[in-house]
């Protein structure tokens, strides 16, 4: 008789989730779904409200990547009201954006995915935790502390706090860097560059512990999308997007953001709030019954640390460079990296990029310059704005009247466009370790930890409240629950 | 007594949400009780978050506090209450957010300050979407001076 298993909830993610794992009459992974239970829809609710406000509502999404809502809300702004805004602006902006890059990043490698990769994927559960992590690896610990507070306090000095900012506004940004915090920043620098060399160093001794996971979790052919520069770099603010498959083609060389809609579908299932958003033309059409049927699949592409460094031809930095050359030998000659567990190698090397270009734009002389904002009416009827959240391209779509009230919006949030891609690594990681439907609470872990290698933000990409603790439930052939497991 | 234990400053670290009804009760009260602390003659600091993040824990470290007072709004009380707080080994952080005593846990293993804590809890009964508290919530701001009385005598 054929059975599911259920995570429910996912930990160490942020958001509410569950996993079920279907068990055929042998006891093996004949599917496995990874469900998101949490909604809270902010679209809608935006509907009436000015344009002026959404970076500040947006930014309450989330309390993690608020800077990504106001940097894609801005811009959206900026093509409402049609202005190129201040070249300062935009440098303050880019250098939000890497801050964000870097506590985000920080964050995922040290405090959530941490303790499975110093403490092991089987070890106690009751230890595997940040605690844990301070009995054995004390300084990690305090690294991973100070690195994600380098972050924290470049968005505290130009946002004048690190949570929900109300800085970035449409037509550039409030209030300019002054001598005095660009001196911090730069007194900073060199820890974080530092603690960024000794994590990369403490990955690659890590890693040869984890040749299993790195051949079996989210090991498969997808497209890829990033943003990158003109000329084909790493980009997190602005320029271009690109689209590659697994065999490196490039697909999109460098579509205009705004015209996302013209390549993007977003599909819904029943058992998931989160959307599957898909590639289109890379999904297959299927006339049937006088309809014409779109299967999305066959459009699954990720987004992210991972997918930025397969779709840009350079990083643009000389560490980052260096650390993208040793990134590429992990995958054949000329192909992106398939495999989701090096997204921890590629949250490192643009921790390591955001930190080097801060360390640039903090030495500009224009830096403190203080003309800072493009003023300007309603001038365009809709707005896209677009940018590289920590965890993948975010799109902010905006319609508005001609008073800037809102009659419709679009959120695109990088998570969901990794759902399908999330989805597969559950059921590989699922039917690698499951035999004989027998699950232990490791392997339970492992499967969280599929999840964790994308960093999901499910508050994002539902636009939903709350925290994410997940369920793993497996149901047997004839539907039925035979295992439940429930951590807060 | 505080004040006959202290040689640093009292840090008093308000949790909550200003924007989410009574969950703002966490800041407010904290703002009040500082206030009547400094009044008392005694040397505050004050922080707010929205939840407890692990650098808060390095922030709190730095500032070498001789006692640590966390502030929060609770379903689970019907007027404010006083609970010395000791650091929890067991707590383990599910996600980025500490309660109380993991963020005191990381104070003492990570940074080498164990200063004494703390919890007051405010009541709630609404955390919905807007500004400004419940009626219940409001009259327990009455009560800081007299929580700053017991904090300053206990």
């Amino acid at each position: 008789m054929t059975k599911t298993i259920t995570i429910d909830p996912v930990t160490r993610i942020e958001g509410h989730a569950k996993i079920t794992i279907h068990l055929d009459d042998n006891g093996q992974v004949e599917d496995a779904r990874f469900h998101v239970t949490e909604f809270r829809g902010f679209e809608k609710f935006c509907e009436g409200r000015s344009f002026w406000e959404m970076p500040g509502i947006t930014a309450r999404i989330c309390g993690i990547c608020p800077v990504s809502h106001l940097m894609a809300s801005s811009k959206a702004g900026d093509a409402i009201l049609g202005v190129n805004i201040p070249p300062t602006a935009a440098k303050l902006r880019r250098l939000m954006n890497w801050a964000q890059l870097v506590q985000s990043h920080a964050l995922s490698f040290f405090h959530l995915s941490g303790p499975d990769l110093l403490l092991g994927m089987d070890s106690d559960p009751t230890k595997r935790n940040v605690m844990g992590l301070i009995d054995k690896f004390p300084d990690v610990a305090r690294n991973g502390i100070r690195l994600r507070r380098f972050g924290q306090k470049v968005i505290e000095m130009l946002g004048g706090r690190s949570v929900h900012p109300a800085w970035t506004v449409a037509g550039g940004v409030r209030e300019p860097l002054s001598d005095e915090n660009r001196s911090k920043i730069r007194r900073m620098l060199p820890e974080a560059l530092d603690i960024t060399g000794l994590a990369l160093d403490m990955l690659r001794d890590a890693t040869d512990s984890f040749r299993d996971e790195e051949a079996m979790y989210g090991n498969f052919p997808s497209l890829y999308m990033g943003l990158v520069t003109p000329e084909g770099g790493l980009e997190h603010y602005d320029g271009l997007l690109r689209v590659v498959d697994s065999d490196g083609n490039v697909l999109e060389k460098g579509l205009a953001p705004a015209r996302y809609r013209e390549i993007l579908g977003e599909a819904v299932e029943p058992w998931s709030y989160l959307k599957f958003p898909y590639y289109r033309p890379a999904a297959v059409r299927e006339a049937r019954g006088g309809r014409a049927t779109e299967h999305y699949i066959a459009g699954m592409y990720r987004v992210g640390p991972l997918a930025r460094l397969n779709v840009c031809d350079f990083a643009g930095t000389p560490r980052a460079d260096a650390e993208l050359r040793e990134f590429r030998r992990l995958a054949p000659r000329g192909r992106p990296v398939a495999n989701s567990f090096h997204y921890h190698y590629a949250r490192l090397i643009e921790i390591l990029y955001a930190l080097e270009r801060i360390a640039e734009t903090v030495e500009d002389p224009s830096i403190t310059e203080k003309r800072i904002r493009a003023h300007a009416e309603v001038n365009n009827m809709v707005g896209v704005g677009v940018s590289e959240a920590p965890r993948g391209t975010l799109f902010h779509e905006y319609h508005v009247n001609g008073d800037g009230i809102l009659q419709k919006v679009n959120l695109i949030i990088a998570t969901g466009q990794n759902n399908l891609a999330m989805n597969r690594t559950v059921k590989q990681i699922a039917q690698y370790h499951i035999n004989d439907g027998k699950v232990s609470e490791g392997i339970l872990n492992r499967i969280e930890h599929g999840i964790r290698l994308y960093d999901p933000c499910l508050s994002c990409s539902t636009h939903a409240v709350g925290q994410m603790p997940m369920v793993v439930e497996v149901y047997n052939a004839a539907g039925a629950l035979v295992e439940r497991v429930q951590r807060d | 007594m505080i004040r006959n234990t202290v040689s640093g400053d009292i840090l008093i670290i308000g949790i909550g949400n200003t924007l989410r009804r009574d969950d703002g009760a966490g800041w407010l009260f904290a703002e009040a009780l500082a206030a009547h602390l400094r009044d008392a003659g005694l040397s505050v600091q004050l922080e707010l978050h929205h939840q407890l993040t692990p650098e808060a824990a390095l922030d709190a470290a730095e500032l070498q506090p001789a006692a640590v007072v966390f502030v929060d709004a609770s379903i689970a009380v019907d007027e404010p209450t006083l609970t010395p707080l000791l650091p929890d080994e067991s707590a383990g952080a599910a996600s980025h957010g500490l309660t109380p005593a993991s963020l005191m846990t990381l104070m003492r293993r990570l940074y080498a300050v164990a200063a004494p804590g703390w919890l007051v809890q405010t009541p709630a009964e609404d955390f919905g979407h807007g500004e400004g508290l419940s009626a219940a919530a409001q009259r327990a701001m009455n009560s800081a001076v007299t929580i700053a009385s017991l904090l300053i005598s206990s």
